[in-house]
């Protein structure tokens, strides 16, 4: 090799690493997420890289994305600016869906339930997810919606839904069924909505609705902003409030049956507002706060500051409202536009004693308190990994 | 090299501007074709048939497209514009601004790899935004010159710094993300304007619900939603529920005879329309169209007996009245108000699709471009000609053709640059 030749190469060398600002690439989300256990395993980057079809990574059973074809990796560098957790351009979304902290923009919040008692029995709070959903689907305005649903005891996966039966399904839980499955996974256990998206990459016609928790949604808002497949299909934003999710290993149930003394197998059904509750067969129901459960979350939780899912069309929980009651908090002209209609066509129904300025302002109240205490809580975290030298 | 009242520039790559380059082509000279888009052939490749024969547009166009690109007398200067003009007949200095590509254009081989992984989508202006298209595209299946363009608004490296994938991908080497726009002079002995026409856009006139109502859309939406090589694959379908239209309703004079917005006659609307309508029924035996019309103007070859046969053999109910208000009903329906002008009675009627024929306009740059030229607009910003020199603009030794001059046809807009070309070689074959 020639001296010219060698010159060349160690140019080339060095022009790549000072390059190294931009792009980063899934290594960089390795070494600055993962590795900092911040992964919220949202699955964004993921469904960015097989609808594109590079396939250079995948999600596993429990724990971050990892390569699973490191050669296909062209480290075009989207995947990092998708993950919710590297913060980049957040600044834009904050001035597009005009965030103001601690609980984002808003437009309307009410406590609403879903006319049809099939809903309401089968669903989490007043089932106003599921009568949208519903709305969306029975005026065309949606081809389908992705949701989560049941597969195994402790396990939910992210399906397509695209008839009234299904997305009923989805949002249902058999109450006599013998384990904590239901709720849990329509609040709290995580399921890789994105993924699911990636077969809409070439069927671009497709309108979807999606249901997912605050670090979902805000990959596919990001990836919405970039403009990048196969974010285009998704028309409508649906939010749940989300504290934090959890990991169920038999290790973890076994554990938590242990601290609160009771048994999975007499849980017929759960819930989550002020506090978790578990209903159990032959007894009263089992209250646990959440600090009492924070062993059991998952540790990128624990990262995150969006209580209540800032960047949807429209967010939903049970907090603020009585039981078998939706807290509807309305965000966007186009979860107004829809919400309004489905409201006007008796999909859902609002009562005035529920919704007087008073009650209102206490739901409001509510949510930025949750807010503000998970957002203190991220501040905590990040403190503490900057301090033991995890930090950037 | 001899005098350049050889070298001919001709402005818009529609089917004047190509007309005008292959009659001039033809003759002799040196011709500069000068088109905005990444591709030559306007909006004639937008259609699916051409009125009064039903022809398939694109058909006739493309061959005339691959004559520009092999005709070794005609430069095309594709993503271009011009922005500044000195001299006179004869000698014409031209400025042009060629924006970048970032796609060499002599080494893409139109592979398409590139736009299969290239991550970004956006709505396709070529298709009337009804479908998507990657931030690495051909502007159309056909287009010439058959190489990709780099959309520099959406592309992800020239704005993120991130992905360069369609780079990665490309076996030719053909992305080159250093392109720079360039400046560059023409000497030119004349000029044709061919800068053709946008079209109306009926949103401002919030009572026909366009842009509200899911299922009220413009002609040239139509003809995309019609066209085999649309969005649908030449499916009819309705917005809402992509369910197939049986009751159309074609709303006539959409911003044309209309004292508030454009007081001309477009003068293609009502043959359009009825070709719509004809495609309509050939596509469905069972659609009925009804054309709610002020007058119905034929006044072109064969026009009248094509307004004949859409009424006796495809179905096509034709209403003499004025449209008031466009509602939607149920199943997302619009309901069409209009008063009967034969009876003057207040009717309305339920139909699953309206689709409005918008007039034609000048370009949105028609001012600027006849600021840099120096001719004169009329009162509608089309360019100002005279009675009976219709083809000379107000500077001598700059022609119009087709709809840069007003509203026509494509067999009168062909037949002008026919015009138009004979005029500018007049130029050259005196000597």
């Amino acid at each position: 090799m020639t001296s010219t030749e060698v010159n060349k190469q160690l140019a080339e060398i060095s022009k790549y690493n000072s390059d190294k600002e931009l792009p980063k690439s899934f290594e960089d989300l390795i070494l600055e997420v993962h590795n900092r256990g911040i992964c919220g395993q949202c699955a964004g980057c993921v469904s960015f890289c097989s609808a594109d079809q590079i396939g250079a990574i995948q999600m596993r059973e429990d724990g971050p994305p990892i390569y699973v074809n490191k050669d296909n990796c062209l480290s075009c560098g989207i995947c990092y600016l998708i993950c919710p957790q590297t913060k980049v351009f957040n600044s834009e979304l904050h001035n597009k869906y005009q965030f103001k902290p601690p609980i984002g923009n808003w437009r309307n919040i009410t406590s609403a339930q879903a006319t049809d008692h099939k809903v309401r029995a089968i669903a989490t709070d007043g089932g106003i997810v599921t009568a949208l959903l519903l709305y969306l689907l029975d005026n065309n305005m949606i081809d389908g919606a992705i949701v989560t649903r049941k597969t195994d005891p402790f396990t939910r996966k992210a399906v397509l839904a695209t008839s009234s039966e299904e997305i009923i399904e989805a949002a249902g839980s058999k109450f006599d069924s013998q384990s904590l499955t239901e709720h849990l996974g329509k609040y709290t256990t995580f399921t890789p909505v994105i993924t699911s998206l990636k077969q809409f990459m070439d069927a671009d016609r497709m309108n979807l609705a999606v249901v997912g928790v605050p670090c979902q949604i805000h990959s596919i808002r990001k990836m919405q902003e970039l403009k990048i497949v196969p974010s285009h299909v998704v028309k409508y934003v649906f939010g749940l409030f989300c504290n934090e999710n959890f990991t169920l290993s038999e290790e973890l149930r076994q554990k938590m049956e242990e601290k609160f003394n009771f048994s999975f197998d007499d849980v017929i059904k759960m819930n989550i507002k002020e506090d978790i509750i578990f209903f159990l067969r032959n007894a009263e129901p089992l209250h646990i706060s959440f600090p009492e459960i924070d062993e059991f979350m998952r540790p990128a939780c624990t990262a995150c500051d969006d209580f209540s899912n800032v960047y949807a069309d429209i967010s939903f929980g049970g907090l603020g409202s009585k039981d078998h009651f939706t807290t509807t908090l309305i965000r966007t002209p186009i979860g107004a536009l829809i919400y309004n209609d489905a409201l006007a066509q008796g999909y859902i129904v609002e009562f005035p004693e529920d919704n007087t300025p008073l009650m209102k302002s206490k739901m409001i109240a509510e949510i930025i308190s949750y807010a503000k205490w998970k957002m203190k809580r991220a501040n905590k975290f990040l403190m503490n990994l900057k301090e033991s030298g995890n930090g950037e | 090299m001899e005098h350049n009242g050889k070298e001919v520039l001709i402005i818009g790559g529609g089917i004047a501007g190509i007309q005008a380059s292959l009659d001039l082509a033809e003759m002799g000279a040196k011709v500069h074709l000068v088109e905005k888009s990444p591709c030559i052939g306007g909006r004639m490749a937008q259609l699916d048939k051409t009125f009064p024969t039903n022809d398939c547009a694109i058909c006739i166009l493309a061959p005339k497209l691959a004559d520009c690109a092999r005709n070794p007398n005609i430069t095309l200067h594709t993503l271009s514009e011009v922005t500044k003009l000195d001299g006179e007949v004869g000698d014409f200095k031209v400025n042009i601004l060629k924006h970048a590509r970032f796609v060499k254009e002599d080494v893409c081989i139109n592979c398409g790899d590139c736009v299969v992984k290239c991550p970004t989508k956006v709505l396709d202006a070529f298709d009337m935004e009804l479908r998507y298209r990657k931030a690495i595209f051909l502007y159309y299946l056909q287009g010439v010159p058959s190489v990709m363009a780099i959309d520099k608004d959406n592309c992800l490296y020239l704005n993120k710094g991130v992905c360069q994938i369609c780079k990665k991908q490309c076996q030719k080497d053909a992305i080159d993300f250093d392109q720079q726009d360039t400046e560059y002079e023409l000497n030119v002995g004349a000029i044709i304007v061919a800068s053709g026409f946008d079209p109306f856009d009926p949103t401002p006139l919030t009572r026909l619900g366009y842009r509200i109502l899911r299922n009220v859309v413009t002609s040239l939406e139509f003809e995309r939603m019609i066209c085999a090589s649309g969005p649908t694959q030449g499916h009819l379908e309705r917005p809402s529920d992509k369910k197939p239209p049986q009751r159309i309703a074609f709303i006539q004079c959409v911003g044309s005879r209309d004292i508030k917005n454009n007081p001309y006659c477009s003068s293609v609307c009502c043959m359009y329309t009825t070709k719509e309508a004809m495609l309509a029924h050939e596509h469905d035996n069972n659609v009925e169209s009804h054309i709610f019309y002020i007058d119905l103007r034929a006044a072109g070859k064969g026009f009248q007996k094509y307004l004949k046969r859409g009424s006796t053999e495809y179905n096509i109910d034709y209403i003499k009245s004025v449209v008031a208000e466009i509602e939607e009903g149920k199943n997302g329906n619009p309901i069409v108000f209009y008063e009967d002008m034969e009876t003057g009675q207040l009717k309305s009627m339920e139909v699953d699709l309206v689709v409005l024929a918008t007039s034609l306009l000048p370009r949105k740059e028609m001012n600027t471009l006849a600021e840099v030229l120096g001719v004169e607009q009329d009162e509608f910003r089309f360019i100002k000609t005279a009675p009976f020199a219709p083809l000379e603009t107000s500077k001598e030794g700059i022609f119009v053709c087709g709809c840069a001059r007003g509203p026509m046809d494509i067999p009168n807009s062909v037949a002008e640059a026919s015009g138009a070309a004979a005029k500018a070689a007049e130029m050259f074959m005196r000597k």
